[in-house]
Order: structure tokens, then sequence, then C-alpha cells
């Protein structure tokens, strides 16, 4: 059977489009943990992506940002040194990703607030 | 004073939805449409329309009067607001937004009603009924969440506009973006009545492909305003985050370029189905964005809204399958001329960008699935960036064969060449850090210049035409933009911060800051406090003058940062800004300036004697900027053309 090549090139484009996305997909998936399932030391020293409340914050040693996180159960302290995000409230729903140091406490990369549009 | 009449406002929209569900049955059953039926489907339907029009006006009197009774008003609005914003409320607003939906429809109906209302066709009034259907859909669901259920008791204010709104470009960049879905709807209309009809002969029509090029104009810019009001105020230096809601917005974007390349007269079976894929895209992206399946930037509460879009959303698709399966339509085939370079160009933007549209896709709705099962999980920023970068540059390679002469061995031999040099520059790590963006910079480049030469050549043979040259103005847009991505993430710069006295400057980044003064604007405002039950001042603000000089920019900025009680801490950046680079800058929080705001609050002005400020350099962002105002400009060409082109 003769194949016509600019079908071969679409099947090759489309062949490494969906290996592309597959491998690229695996370790991009994040579960969005509670401040109970990553408190006690299950993921420690690990990247986690943390969705819970922000009950408090502060400015902290050489402009980082202290802030405490909770779920209703558990709270979590995260450090933060990169530039704040803006809008931060007491209440408001926040996700931290970084490095979790057990048993309570997470060195957060990113900050993630709700953008002021809401929609709900 | 006279009263306004509020309580009008839902009834308006139930009797206008009740006139349209009559307009629908009168115009149904096509042999017995009489003058008298006509005339009474007509004036049903106008005066539907202009009752959504009434009561969108008295939600937004309802933000201009400072009704605070009004749910909508009390959440985004306090008596200290602004005109502007009080008069963009309802767009602003969660629930107002959706009967502003519903009035832009309304409108564009009004307006295609009364120019059509000498045109006696079948197809017209299905256009007719298919607009009714979805108009109804626009009515309904501001009903059920609708934006003037009340307060009680009436409270004394509002609660205030979130500080990170009150910029110009929320007045501009939803209404753009509504527009925009507006537009996709009524082609849609167009489409499927044709469908329905059978008289295809209407997808030639001025209305429909005139609605189809504006429709993507409005989405682009929309789009594009939403990441530059990112970059601008909210991001610190981020244009796009790949969010779900933001990701989503661009997938009918994705799919009406799609729909742009097809253009051989045979693919429009392909061409109907691509449409009716935009149009689901648009309620799919109003579901992601209301329903809170997943956590996301834009929305994290749910609601059942998000579930009435989807449903709606896979009834249309049903109906489309099934009037394909009434009139025994085929599976659409591609058709490509292997010989021909062009051909073949256009084949490969058209699959790329569903490519492009399929992977974005993918990473929206897998964390839409995941919320639905109780899984909530999110799809890195990487997933996108590595699955779409080959991606678009396949897309920048297909326009290089686009209406060129080259030979397929030519273009196959210059696409080899430009990645081999790309492979190059990735391994020298030249002219950037980042292999990604050597790998695609030449490609961008060779691709960038082919386009342009092309222009040139046609100028000079005397041929011009509206298409080529908005075309053009696209193809080279978006190489811009590309390079501009790939440039300005590849040799952004760290944030720097430093602190600063009053009369002392910094050096940061090779730029020198110098704070002339620093000023304190202790409580202004009025907004309420639901928590105390009192009305109080809405925000304190601090103000840094700064005097910025380098070798390229010389200028007095002011840098303030403000403390709203119920919005938090907000400083908004300064962006100063090069053809070659922006300097970002910045108040960084501090204890000092923290202490300082909460005390302004209460009344008292007490200077920090001390700043901190945050500063970063984004190399040639001004090239994105730049290319989104190109691809504007294209597309508005091609328009004009479509416009002031003879029948």
């Amino acid at each position: 059977m003769r194949i016509r090549p600019l079908y071969l090139v679409i099947l090759v484009l489309a062949g490494g489009s969906i290996f592309l996305a597959y491998s690229a997909l695996t370790p991009s998936i994040n579960p969005y943990l509670s401040v109970s399932q990553v408190s006690g030391g299950t993921y420690a020293e690990r990247e986690v992506q943390v969705l819970a409340i922000l009950e408090d914050w502060s400015v902290g040693e050489e402009g980082s940002l202290m802030l405490r996180l909770s779920d209703g159960n558990a709270t979590l302290n995260v450090t933060y040194r990169g530039v704040p995000p803006q809008g931060l409230t007491k209440g408001q729903d926040i996700v931290a990703i970084g490095i979790m140091h057990p048993p309570d406490s997470l060195d957060a990369t990113r900050l993630l607030v709700k953008c002021p549009s809401k929609y709900e | 004073m006279i009263p306004i009449p509020y309580s009008l406002a839902e009834p308006a929209l139930f009797l206008a939805l009740l006139l349209l569900c009559l307009d629908l049955l009168l115009l149904s059953g096509e042999g017995t449409l009489t003058a008298f039926r006509l005339k009474t489907a007509f004036f049903a339907a106008m005066l539907g329309g202009l009752l959504v029009v009434t009561s969108y006006l008295l939600l937004t009197l309802g933000f201009v009067s400072d009704a605070f009774f009004l749910h909508e008003v009390y959440s985004y609005s306090s008596s200290s607001l602004p005109l502007a914003f009080k008069l963009g409320g309802p767009w602003i607003s969660g629930n107002g937004s959706l009967l502003f939906i519903g009035l832009l429809l309304s409108l564009l109906y009004l307006g295609y009603r009364g120019f059509g209302r000498a045109e006696k066709s079948v197809y017209q009034y299905t256009t007719y009924r298919v607009l009714d259907v979805i108009l109804i859909i626009f009515i309904l669901v501001p009903l059920l969440q609708s934006p003037f259920s009340e307060v009680v008791p009436a409270p004394p204010d509002g609660i205030g506009m979130s500080p990170l709104l009150q910029t110009f470009w929320v007045l501009i960049h939803p209404p753009i973006i509504f527009f925009g879905y507006v537009l996709v709807f009524f082609a849609f209309a167009l489409m499927l009545s044709a469908l329905i009809t059978g008289q295809r002969e209407h997808l030639r029509t001025r209305w429909y492909t005139c609605s189809l090029l504006a429709a993507w104009l409005f989405l682009a810019i929309g789009i594009a305003l939403g990441g530059y009001w990112s970059y601008v105020v909210l991001g610190w230096g981020g244009y796009w985050a790949w969010d779900p809601v933001e990701t989503a917005s661009l997938l009918p974007w994705l799919a009406l370029t799609a729909y742009f390349h097809l253009s051989s007269p045979e693919s429009g079976r392909l061409r109907e189905i691509i449409l009716m894929a935009t149009f689901s895209l648009v309620l799919y992206a109003t579901a992601v964005t209301r329903g809170g399946f997943s956590p996301s930037l834009h929305a994290f509460g749910a609601s059942p809204l998000g579930y009435l879009f989807l449903g709606i959303t896979l009834a249309f698709i049903l109906f489309f399958l099934f009037l394909s399966w009434k009139h025994g339509l085929h599976l659409p085939s591609l058709n490509v001329d292997p010989s021909s370079v062009p051909s073949l160009s256009f084949t490969l933007a058209f699959v790329s960008l569903v490519a492009l549209l399929g992977v974005c896709f993918i990473g929206v709705t897998l964390p839409v699935l995941g919320g639905l099962a109780g899984i909530p999980f999110s799809v890195d920023g990487e997933f996108f960036t590595t699955t779409c970068f080959p991606l678009t540059l396949v897309l920048a390679a297909a326009f290089i064969g686009c209406g060129s002469s080259l030979s397929r061995i030519q273009f196959a031999g210059l696409i080899v060449l430009t990645l081999t040099i790309g492979g190059i520059c990735s391994l020298l790590r030249f002219p950037t850090s980042n292999t990604l963006a050597d790998f695609g910079l030449p490609l961008l480049v060779v691709s960038g210049g082919i386009i342009l030469a092309r222009l040139g050549l046609s100028l000079r043979k005397k041929y011009f035409s509206f298409r080529l040259l908005g075309r053009t103005l696209i193809h080279f847009s978006l190489i811009l933009i590309l390079l501009g991505v790939l440039v300005s993430s590849a040799a952004e710069s760290e944030t720097m911060t430093v602190p600063v006295r009053a009369g002392s400057s910094a050096d940061l980044f090779g730029t020198t800051v110098m704070v002339t003064d620093i000023l304190v604007f202790p409580g202004e405002g009025q907004a309420y406090y639901p928590s105390h039950g009192f009305v109080g001042p809405e925000h304190a603000g601090l103000t840094v003058q700064a005097v910025v000089e380098n070798e390229e920019i010389h200028v007095q900025r002011p840098l303030v940062m403000s403390y709203y009680p119920l919005y938090g801490m907000v400083s908004v950046p300064t962006v100063i800004s090069s053809p070659v680079r922006d300097f970002y800058l910045s108040v960084h929080p501090s204890n000092t300036s923290q202490n300082t705001l909460m005390i302004a609050l209460m009344g008292m002005e007490v200077s920090p004697g001390e700043v901190v400020l945050s500063a970063k350099v984004v190399p040639f962002i001004a090239l994105i900027w730049t290319g989104v105002v190109i691809m504007g400009l294209g597309m508005t060409v091609i328009l004009v053309g479509e416009l002031v082109r003879k029948r």
C-alpha cells in the first residue's frame, strides 16, 4: 500500500504531538492538597500545592512574608520570599506552592490568590 | 427625587422571556406565516429586546444611585466609588455580567431584526428563531442568578470595589470579550439556520463573513487586554498564567483562527464543524469560569450555572449532530494539493492550530474533570509551554510557505536549515540562555522576514488587496508576539528588593531610583464594614515620589501602596517602558509600611522614614504589545476590505 508523503508528515506530527503532550502532562499534574493532608510528614521535603484559607499574614525578616494557612482542622506556617501577590486578605482562599518541611511549615516559591473579578 | 422602580427589573426580564418564546412560536410552522403573525412576532421580539435593555439600565441606575439594598451594588460599589466604575458595575459584577451579555445580544438582535424586516424568507425567520433560543438562555440565566437580589436590612453603604478592579482596563476588557462572544453567537445562528434550511448560499453573505471577522478581532483584543491588565497591575510582569479560566477563553479564539485557515470552497462542511466547536467553546469557557469546577485564579466558588452551561453546550452539539445526520452530511475531508506549497502550508497551519486547540482543551478539561470527581488538581504551565511551543513553530513554518512560489524541496530545505541553525544556537546557548528560545528564534526571524519580503514584492508589482495586507500584518504580528514571548521570558531578571530612605537613592539593575518624598494619605473614601456594622474610611495610602533615571529614561513617578481592610494591601507597580526593556518598580510590603497604613486608616499621618522597593527588568516585552496592536490592525484591514467589497 502506498502512503502519500503528506499523510506521513501529518501522521508524524500528530504522533509527535500526542507523545509530547502525554510526556509533558504526567509530571505537570499537581493535586490540590489541604493543610490536614500535608501536615504530619507524608510530604516531607517534597513540592506540594496547598489550597487553604489565609488566617493571618505579616512581613518577616528581609521582606519575607509569613503566612498562616488553615483548613479548619490544621494550620500551616508558610514562608514566602517573592513579591507578594496583590490584595492579601485574611479569610481568602490562597494557593501556596513550595517545599514542605514537617511538621507544619512550607517554604513557598509561589503564592496564588483569586483575581478580584468574582464570578461565583 | 423620582423613585426608581428596581422591583420591575426581574418582571421585565421574565416578560422579555415570554415575549421571545411567543416570537419563537409565531415564527414556527413555515406554511402558515400570515402577515399578522409576522407583525406580532416582530413586535414581540422588539419589545422583548427592549425589556432586556430596560432591565440592564435599571441595574446601572442602581449602581449610579447607590442602591445598596441591591446585593450586586452592595458587593461591588460604595458611595465614594468614582462614577466611571459605577457605570461599569453591571459588567464588573458576577451576576450583572450575564445580564450584560444579554444586553449586547439584545442590541445586536434588535439591529439585525430591524434592518432585516423587509426580507421575508424561510432562512431569515429561522435565523430569528435560533437567535431567540440563544437570547432566551441569556435571559433565563440572570433570572436564575439574579443581579437584583436584595440585602435585608439595607446597609448604609457598600463594601466597595476591589482596588485591583478600579483601573481603566476593567472598563474595556470585559465588554470587548463579551461582545466577541456575542458575535460568535450571531455567526453561529446564521450557520445553523443555513444548515436547518439547507440554504448554504447564505454563508457567503456579508453579515456572516463580517460577524466572524469581527468576532475574531474582538476576542483577540479582549484576550490581549486581559494579559496586558495582568502585566501592568496584577501579575508582577506576568501576562499569562495558563489558569483554566484564561486558557478556556483562548479556546474559541484558537478554533476561529483554525476556521480562517480553511480556504478551499470544498471545506464548507469542515468550516461548519469548526464554527460549531467555536460556539460550544464559548459556552464551555463560560461554564468553566462560572462553574468553579476546579480552583482557579478567576473562580474559586462552585455554582450550578456551570452545569447549566455544560448542559446547554451538549444540547446544541447533539442538535447539530442530529441535523447533520438528517441532511445526510458526510464527515469532512481536508482537501490538500500535495504538489502546492501554499496548499500544504495552509493545511499545516490548520493542523497545528487544531493541535494547539486540543492541547489547551486537554489542559483545561482535565482539572474540570478532576474537580467534578472530587479530586482537585491543576495542570502546570510547563505542560502548555512544552507542548504548544513546537506547534507554534509548525505554524511559523507554515507562514513561510503561505502564498510562496517555492517548490516543495526548497520549502522543506529552508525549514530544515533554519531548524538546524536553531539546534546549533541551542547547543551554543546563543543568543539567550534558554535552549527552547534559541532553537525557535532562527525560524521565527526567517518566517517574519519572508512575510515582509512577500508583502514588499506584491506592493512593487502594484498588487494590493485588503485581504493580503491584513493577512500579512496578522502573520507578522504573531511572529513578533512569539519573539517577544521567547526573548522576554528567557532574559527576564530576578526581582531585586532594597530599602530606601526618603531623600536617598538606590541602584536597581543599572537604574537609579531617587526617593524624593514619602507622603501618607489618611483614611480616604467610604465603605461599609459588615462585621463591625459601621461605615468608615475605605483605604489609606502611601505615595513614594520617585525619580527614575538611567541612560534611556529620566522620569518622575509616584509609587502607590494602599491598604484596604476589606481587600488587603495593594501596591500598584509603575512600569517604565522603552523599546528594549520595561523597568518594573513597586513598593514592597514591610513592617514599617504596614504599620504606617494601619495608623493612617485611623486618621493619623505618621511618615515612615524608609520604604522597601522591588524592581525587575523585563526585556523586549514591547514586542508582544506591538504585535498585538499590529494583529488588531491586520484584522481591521481585512474587515474593512470585506465591508467595502463589491458583491
